[in-house]
């Protein structure tokens, strides 16, 4: 028997538990700034270096977009995975500085609740960075070609890439949250771990970027297979992870 | 039958066995004071009681059913106090007290925590960000948290670290108060005053087992205590 009529569903617990995220981010959004303006300067430093003008310009206009989409394409990944990693150092922080994540696993939540939150709030905040970043890839790169039609399609490449660095995100920043030398150790492990993903995610980026059919699926199933396949083995996994 | 037992409990940290074959039983209703010199294992029995850490060796029993079978539910029905305050710094009491109290499922929450507050005295300063609270402050509050789903059984580490006489007297009377509701209470502290005013029953650990106390006065507890750690 529980004490006093008290059921907190799973449901409930989900939900609180990603607005706790939510809202510790928000307090401290300028770190938030800071993840998405370093995004905006990689876009910016590239578009510059190997803007337009880089196409040379002989080259026909599917010829010229291709080469665009090719470079905004690796463009957007880079900046993601750059600004994902120091997301990813932030989230979590308010857990461990004074422990409050012992409270949490001490109100009975399961690890498959605190799992799905982080996963939930990490994607939330790597959708807002794409948010700008997207934009900011078409505009810099003048990827005109790019209809209604692909910008929502892009979105939900973006959307499966995210969803994949999430997953994996949220199971290597909580291994590594009270290792010593924490913040290196994040980007050692997790970096060579999402570069499947996303070199599957640059692959179908460049004929989205380019308004064309995916041409290789196997890339795209590689996109879609990564984050269950990842969140799988987080699952598996968190419940010793979050105990000694 | 004891509400929470440890029977031959063992730790090993780093390589050294800091709990050996520690016992320790807590009832309803009955407050269990731990003493003992630093480094003697009373944290760690507490943490492994709390089920932040496993036991290399021995078994916990919650109402007779192993903690390991058991693990969400029993956690539900206890209150811990430990080193660390396990709140959220950039979140006032209050919000702490709402957002923990949340996944409990206390009904009422906003009233609780009302109460609470005005408890451990810090209804003017709830709205402040913890991270801004005194070490005394962080603890009321802390003991607030332990406190907001009303649970069964309290673990509690140097509970009385940091506050003022006129706290210390008010975190007391609560206790009293929670035993007297039927609450099993397991206190550790180095503060013996208020430990044997606190305690129903008094043990030491000494060198990773917990041994009864054979004082009956506090001076005999100061007694007993002056020759620990030597």
């Amino acid at each position: 028997m529980e004490p006093q009529a008290m059921r907190a569903g799973r449901s409930g617990q989900f939900t609180r538990l990603v607005a706790k995220d939510l809202s510790l981010q928000w307090r401290n959004r300028e770190a938030l700034y800071v993840v998405g303006l370093f995004s905006l300067l990689v876009v910016l430093v590239f578009a510059f270096a190997y803007g337009p003008e880089f196409v040379p310009p002989g080259l026909g206009r599917a010829a010229r977009h291709g080469e665009l989409a090719k470079l905004g394409a690796a463009i957007f990944w880079s900046a993601l995975a750059f600004g994902a990693v120091i997301a990813l150092h932030r989230s979590g922080e308010a857990d461990r500085e004074f422990g409050a994540m012992g409270a949490i696993r001490l109100a009975g939540v399961s690890p498959t609740a605190i799992y799905f939150s982080r996963i939930v709030s990490i994607f939330i905040i790597l959708t807002a960075i794409e948010a700008a970043l997207l934009p900011a890839v078409i505009v810099f790169l003048q990827v005109e070609s790019m209809t209604a039609m692909d910008v929502a399609r892009m979105a939900g490449v973006a959307a499966l890439g995210t969803c994949g660095v999430s997953t994996i995100g949220a199971f290597v920043s909580t291994m590594t949250a009270s290792a010593r030398g924490k913040e290196s150790l994040l980007s050692v492990v997790l970096l060579p771990l999402v570069v499947p993903l996303l070199i599957a995610a640059t692959k179908v980026s460049v004929d989205v970027f380019a308004s064309r059919p995916i041409s290789d699926w196997r890339w795209f199933s590689l996109l879609v297979a990564y984050p269950m396949l990842t969140a799988g083995v987080g699952l598996a996994l968190f419940d010793s992870l979050l105990e000694e | 039958m004891a509400l929470l037992a440890a029977e031959s409990v063992s730790k090993e940290l780093d390589g050294r066995l800091v709990l050996r074959d520690a016992s320790v039983e807590l009832h309803p209703g009955r407050c269990l004071a731990l003493f003992g010199a630093n480094g003697s294992g009373k944290s760690t029995l507490l943490r492994i009681l709390a089920t932040l850490w496993r036991p290399t060796r021995g078994e916990v029993t919650w109402d007779g059913k192993p903690v390991s079978r058991v693990r969400a539910t029993y956690r539900r029905q206890l209150g811990y106090v430990g080193h660390e305050s396990l709140l959220y710094g950039d979140r006032s009491a209050r919000e702490n007290l709402l957002f923990f109290g949340g996944l409990y499922g206390v009904p009422d929450l906003e009233r609780r925590a009302d109460v609470l507050l005005d408890e451990v005295g810090l209804t003017r300063f709830a709205d402040i960000p913890v991270r801004a609270y005194s070490r005394g402050m962080t603890q009321r509050a802390t003991l607030a948290r332990a406190l907001v789903h009303s649970p069964r059984l309290l673990l509690l580490d140097e509970p009385f670290t940091g506050l003022d006489a006129a706290m210390r007297a008010a975190a007391l009377k609560r206790l009293r108060m929670s035993c007297d509701e039927g609450v099993a209470v397991c206190l550790v502290t180095h503060d013996l005053e208020s430990g044997y005013e606190a305690a129903t029953d008094v043990a030491f650990v000494r060198r990773g087992r917990v041994e009864p106390s054979a004082a009956t006065s506090l001076e005999e507890l100061r007694s007993e205590y002056s020759g620990e750690g030597r």
